[in-house]
């Protein structure tokens, strides 16, 4: 570490940022701290415990774990002390890892507005943060489909279209073959799902002809596909749907215990008890990855998204890794659509993905560009999602309308605070035309 | 700065000599005048055939010159593809204008138009027989702008004088020259004016012949075809009309000296001395005084921009520029546009037929039953589209009978209620249209129009009721400019964080558009701040009578058509001419079309973001504000209106030009009023709106679609329009 200079520049080197950024997220630390006595521990209520249950409801193979009780107003003053502390340190000394201490900090703003909120109540973290997982699964998918389009260049803003006509075939076609072809429920869940998949792989056909056949302006083009799923599904569903009941139910699908896995405590049943379509998301996240990073094929999409004239003059076909990657980018939306219906609700609603594609794909701009990446971001858009619903039930103090606005204004904060530092790939955008 | 001593400059001819009498001569004039004044060293090379030009131009450049000069009228986008390999070589062209924008090729034009002015201003004080010849050339726009200028300046100085016009499409024909002059004086004119090259001075050597009273044109014809006044008819020459290729020459030569030519082009008219009136000579006791100071009065006029030429720079006469502009409209697009909306409204049936229950029964009795039935179901549902959209006729003019026997005028409003309708349902549409399109010419996606008309709503109903006791002249304005800025700042927040961060607008309008909704639905609830007190459902309170924007029918109440029609076009008024007519438009085009370039320019970037995404939002603001005060008097607590995707697809549809919006707003007021009947009679979801919308934009966007489907061929390169751009800072 640099030893010269003032004060601020060495505890900005340490850190490795600006002396000015590192002085404001100290004062971030202190301001988090002040926030937490003045909104939660000066109106706590002395001698009220705040319970965290710890295990979910209901039957679960997971070893028992006591929960979590915290006396309210103690735990709050704690709490404000070590954001004090943090504040201080950052400020006196400075962290090395100084983005990592702020999302410390941001986690026990959660905790604190939590044990607030549960204050003489108990709340069920194990059963919320499953919630989040589940909640966080479309936007996943959401965000997974344009990792995919991206790494070669396409920008897909039709993720949320994709997703609603997803939704919509799932719907459709789980219910036609349920009810009226009487098909067992597996049967017609995977004649929905691939009745999704299909309708998906059509919807990113058409954006990539229009991307890349016609060299539409991406943007343009993926808005007129959300366009036109929303007219599509809507009619056929105000036409069809609103009339023939038994076509708008398809049964949800049941969680299926890993063994072993699940008798993990607190995370066991977070991400073990899941249905298939979660499991399914975990295999295609380790999949896209592995294939974007370490094969020829991944090699060649990231040298398309990077520099299309260069890998066209090595010999990479740009049209057709556009066109595979497109389509299946479209599956992948759609299955997120599919998972509204077949891993949720099981029926459909006008506009029911309500924002949820363009939530991925800023969850993939936070994640910037990667698979895991983006997961991890969509985990914090459902978190921020559940919360709102758990919030509702413990009758905090705020009016609902907030609490839903939640997680976009979580959007909004996110694509403002790390797409400065996100890079997309090169070409993005762009449409390639041959020489 | 170059030293002098070393400037070399190139001459190449086009095939004429140095001595042709001709632009090459003159060109050779004024570059020798430059050089001996600033000591710059000539190569000159004569071309001998036009298959040595090009070989003839590269060894002037290798020989190491700075700049070279060429005679460019026929031979200008030759050396406008050599000089694109030579960027550090400068290129003057004359009599050219370069087809590329480049910083080393520079054209001199000649105001062909106000010479040709002169020379017709003349020509009618001159003639007795009221008939005045002209003999063109080749009709190229040189010609054409010395013909229009005669023309006009035939007109300006005698009414009543008829001009004969002949082309004898050729430069160098001399026959076809004598041949048109005798025509011409056979028909009894007494004054001919020539702008053909070589050919026109032999027409005007043969009308002197017969006697007439000739013009010559470019340059001197006193010397050169009247050879210094030796050759016969050389006191029938009245003037010439010249272009000053040596004064422009030498002026270009020594721009480039200094380090001054800056590529584009030179223009040389009457205001620079670049063109003008060559000497009477031997007509000079001919002239009349009050003819000389009748010319210098014009030259005058000329040069102070009294009088104009009205033709336009390749020669069209402004005049008849409406016309001209309406003929000249580029059909193709026009067609790709008019086929993009018949195509989706052949989808939109196919799409009526395919869900309709009535249709499935028919087909299970047969083929034809249920093509029959599938055809009426399309023509019930698009009849009921049609008269939705304009209205019966027969009910519009026996209501129209009814008012011009009896004056009363129920029965007509009552016919032309759809009508009305449609204008309504276009004003908001009109508004939300300009605010998309404005973000385009920035290089802006403002998604977000719908949350700006909720926020715009919000703020004009807020206004609307709880300001009292103030009269409608301020009250209405009032609540206008709230709903203005309710979008402005709404929208700025996304053309803030795009500014500073590199948010993409996309995402953060459309996230702002979902707060927006719970933000009114927080605020409409049931005792919300802004609920009205007492009432079961989210509503605001009803805003006062004088916040109301009148309505046009006073005596018919149900017809919704209001004011906000007449601001809506004020507003499509205002657009254009803040976009086209003001610094602050070109700024926000220059950001749109290219970031870097305008940075680099200095223009903020940031700031006209913020300031595009402001006006964007303003003007969604008002759509809301005119559905509140204009329509709804109160604010309900809906979802989803719409307006959002509506609002992209008149953008695209009006190619981001305000008039193109207006009218794509009244496409869609139709497409709305007529749904909306076709929901009711043919119970055809209105949600068909959307389908159509969205073909429309992708036929409009992808137009190669449309020119496969209907074998049109593709029309010749045109400006590329930008939308908007990917993620990241810009």
């Amino acid at each position: 570490m640099a030893s010269t200079g003032t004060a601020w520049e060495r505890i900005a080197a340490r850190g490795g940022v600006t002396p000015r950024r590192a002085r404001t997220y100290g004062l971030v630390f202190f301001g988090a701290g002040l926030l937490i006595y003045l909104l939660f521990a000066r109106v706590a209520v002395a001698g009220y415990t705040s319970t965290f249950v710890l295990h979910p409801g209901g039957a679960t193979q997971a070893i028992p774990v006591p929960d979590l009780v915290l006396p309210t107003a103690p735990a709050l003053y704690a709490m404000t002390l070590i954001c004090a502390f943090l504040g201080g340190w950052q400020l006196a000394r400075g962290f090395r890892r100084v983005n990592l201490v702020l999302g410390f900090i941001a986690g026990l703003f959660v905790l604190a507005f939590l044990t607030w909120a549960s204050q003489g109540r108990s709340f069920n973290l194990t059963g919320m943060f499953s919630s989040a997982l589940l909640r966080a699964v479309p936007i996943a998918l959401a965000g997974l489909s344009g990792v995919i389009c991206e790494r070669c260049a396409v920008i897909n803003i039709g993720i949320e279209g994709m997703m609603l006509g997803g939704a919509f075939s799932a719907t459709l076609m789980g219910s036609l073959a349920l009810n009226v072809w009487k098909w067992p429920s597996w049967a017609s869940m995977s004649f929905g799902l691939l009745a999704a998949l299909i309708t998906g792989a059509l919807f990113g056909l058409l954006l990539a002809v229009l991307a890349v056949r016609f060299k539409v302006n991406q943007i343009i083009a993926g808005t007129a596909i959300n366009i036109l799923s929303v007219g599509v599904t809507s009619f056929i569903s105000s036409r069809i749907l609103s009339h023939f009941q038994q076509l708008n139910n398809t049964g949800t699908l049941q969680p299926v215990s890993v063994p072993l896995l699940s008798r993990i405590p607190i995370i066991g049943p977070v991400l073990f008890e899941q249905n298939l379509l979660v499991y399914l998301l975990f295999i295609l996240l380790i999949v896209v990855h592995v294939v974007l990073f370490h094969t020829r094929w991944g090699l060649r999409t990231r040298a398309v998204g990077e520099h299309p004239r260069a890998a066209d003059t090595l010999g990479v076909d740009v049209f057709k890794i556009r066109y595979v990657n497109v389509t299946i980018g479209g599956m992948v939306a759609a299955l997120g659509g599919a998972f509204l219906i077949l891993g949720s609700v099981g029926r459909f609603d006008e506009l029911m993905t309500a924002g949820k594609g363009f939530i991925g794909l800023a969850a993939m701009i936070f994640g910037k560009w990667m698979p895991f990446g983006a997961f991890g971001a969509a985990l914090i858009f459902g978190f921020a999602d559940a919360l709102q619903v758990k919030l509702a039930l413990l009758q905090v103090p705020i009016p609902s309308q907030f609490l839903l606005m939640a997680p976009y204004l979580v959007t909004i904060i996110v694509l403002a605070g790390v797409v400065g530092e996100a890079v997309p790939p090169a070409a993005d955008g762009q449409p390639y035309e041959k020489e | 700065m170059q030293s002098p001593e070393r400037f070399r400059v190139g001459f190449v001819t086009d095939g004429g000599r140095i001595d042709d009498g001709s632009f090459n001569q003159y060109a050779y004039e004024g570059l020798t005048r430059a050089a001996q004044e600033r000591g710059l060293s000539v190569d000159l090379i004569q071309t001998e055939s036009p298959a040595e030009y090009e070989a003839n131009i590269r060894r002037v450049i290798e020989q190491g010159c700075h700049l070279v000069v060429t005679v460019g009228s026929t031979t200008g986008a030759t050396v406008e593809r050599i000089a694109a390999r030579y960027p550090a070589v400068h290129f003057v062209l004359v009599d050219y204008t370069p087809m590329e924008e480049s910083r080393h090729v520079t054209g001199l034009v000649f105001a062909e138009d106000e010479a040709g002015f002169l020379a017709g201003a003349l020509a009618g004080l001159m003639t007795v027989q009221e008939t005045v010849g002209f003999v063109g050339g080749v009709d190229v726009p040189p010609v054409r702008k010395f013909q229009r200028g005669f023309e006009h300046g035939l007109a300006f100085t005698n009414r009543r004088a008829k001009l004969i016009t002949v082309y004898t499409n050729s430069f160098t024909d001399l026959r076809k020259g004598e041949a048109a002059a005798e025509e011409l004086v056979g028909q009894g004119t007494d004054v001919v004016f020539a702008a053909a090259g070589a050919c026109g001075g032999a027409a005007i050597r043969a009308a002197a012949g017969k006697g007439a009273w000739v013009i010559g044109s470019d340059a001197d014809h006193w010397v050169t075809t009247f050879q210094n006044g030796q050759a016969p008819g050389a006191d029938r020459l009245l003037t010439s009309a010249v272009k000053r290729v040596d004064r422009a020459v030498y002026e270009a030569v020594l721009l480039a000296v200094e380090g001054k030519l800056r590529g584009g082009t030179l223009r040389f008219d009457v205001h620079n001395d670049g063109i003008g009136l060559a000497p009477y000579h031997a007509a000079d006791v001919a002239v009349p005084s009050e003819v000389r100071g009748k010319i210098l009065e014009v030259v005058d006029g000329l040069r102070s921009g009294r009088i104009r030429t009205r033709v336009g720079p390749m020669g069209e006469d402004l005049e008849r520029r409406l016309w001209a502009r309406i003929t000249a409209w580029n059909w193709q697009s026009a067609a790709v546009i008019f086929l993009a909306i018949f195509t989706a409204l052949v989808v939109g049936a196919i799409f009526i037929a395919a869900f309709d229950p009535k249709v499935w029964e028919a087909f299970r009795e047969g083929v034809g039953a249920g093509l029959l039935v599938a055809g009426a179901s399309i023509v019930k549902a698009y009849g009921a589209f049609f008269e939705g959209a304009f209205g019966n006729p027969v009910r519009i003019i026996n209501g129209l009978q009814v008012y011009i026997s009896t004056g009363d005028s129920a029965r007509l409003l009552r016919a032309i209620y759809p009508l009305t309708e449609s204008l309504r349902l276009a004003t908001p549409y009109i508004f939300a249209g300009l605010a998309v399109a404005l973000g385009f010419r920035c290089g802006l996606f403002n998604i977000g129009a719908e949350g700006q008309y909720f926020i715009g709503g919000l703020a004009s109903v807020f206004v609307g009721y709880s300001v009292k006791g103030l009269p409608w002249i301020i009250h209405l304005p009032l609540a206008l400019a709230a709903g203005i800025l309710g979008g402005a700042l709404w929208a700025s927040i996304a053309g803030f964080l795009k500014a500073r961060t590199g948010a993409h607008e996309v995402i953060n309008t459309i996230m702002l558009n979902y707060i927006s909704y719970r933000l009114a639905d927080y605020l409409l609830q049931v005792g919300g701040p802004m609920a009205r007190p007492g009432d079961s459902r989210p509503v605001s309170p009803e805003i006062l009578p004088s916040a109301y924007l009148p309505q046009f029918f006073p005596n018919d109440l149900s017809i919704r058509l209001n004011t906000g029609l007449i601001l809506a076009l004020f507003a499509v008024w205002f657009v254009y001419w803040l976009l086209f007519k003001t610094t602050v438009g070109f700024e926000i085009r220059a950001v749109g079309a290219n970031p870097r370039a305008a940075r680099t320019a200095g223009i903020s970037v940031g700031r006209n973001i913020v300031l595009a995404m402001a006006i964007s939002g303003g003007l969604a603001g008002l759509a809301g504000a005119h559905d509140i005060l204009g329509v709804l008097h109160f604010m309900p607590n809906a979802f989803f209106s719409g307006y959002g995707f509506d609002s992209i697809a008149l953008a695209l549809l009006g190619r981001s030009h305000p008039v193109g919006v207006l009218l794509a707003a009244l496409l869609f007021g139709f497409l709305r009023a007529g749904a909306q009947r076709m929901q009711g009679v043919a119970q055809v979801p209105i949600d068909i709106i959307s389908i159509l919308q969205a073909l429309i934009i992708i036929f409009i966007a992808a137009p190669e679609i449309i020119r496969l489907l209907y074998r049109i061929r593709a029309p010749k390169e045109a400006a590329e329009m930008v939308y908007t751009r990917g993620w990241g800072r810009v």
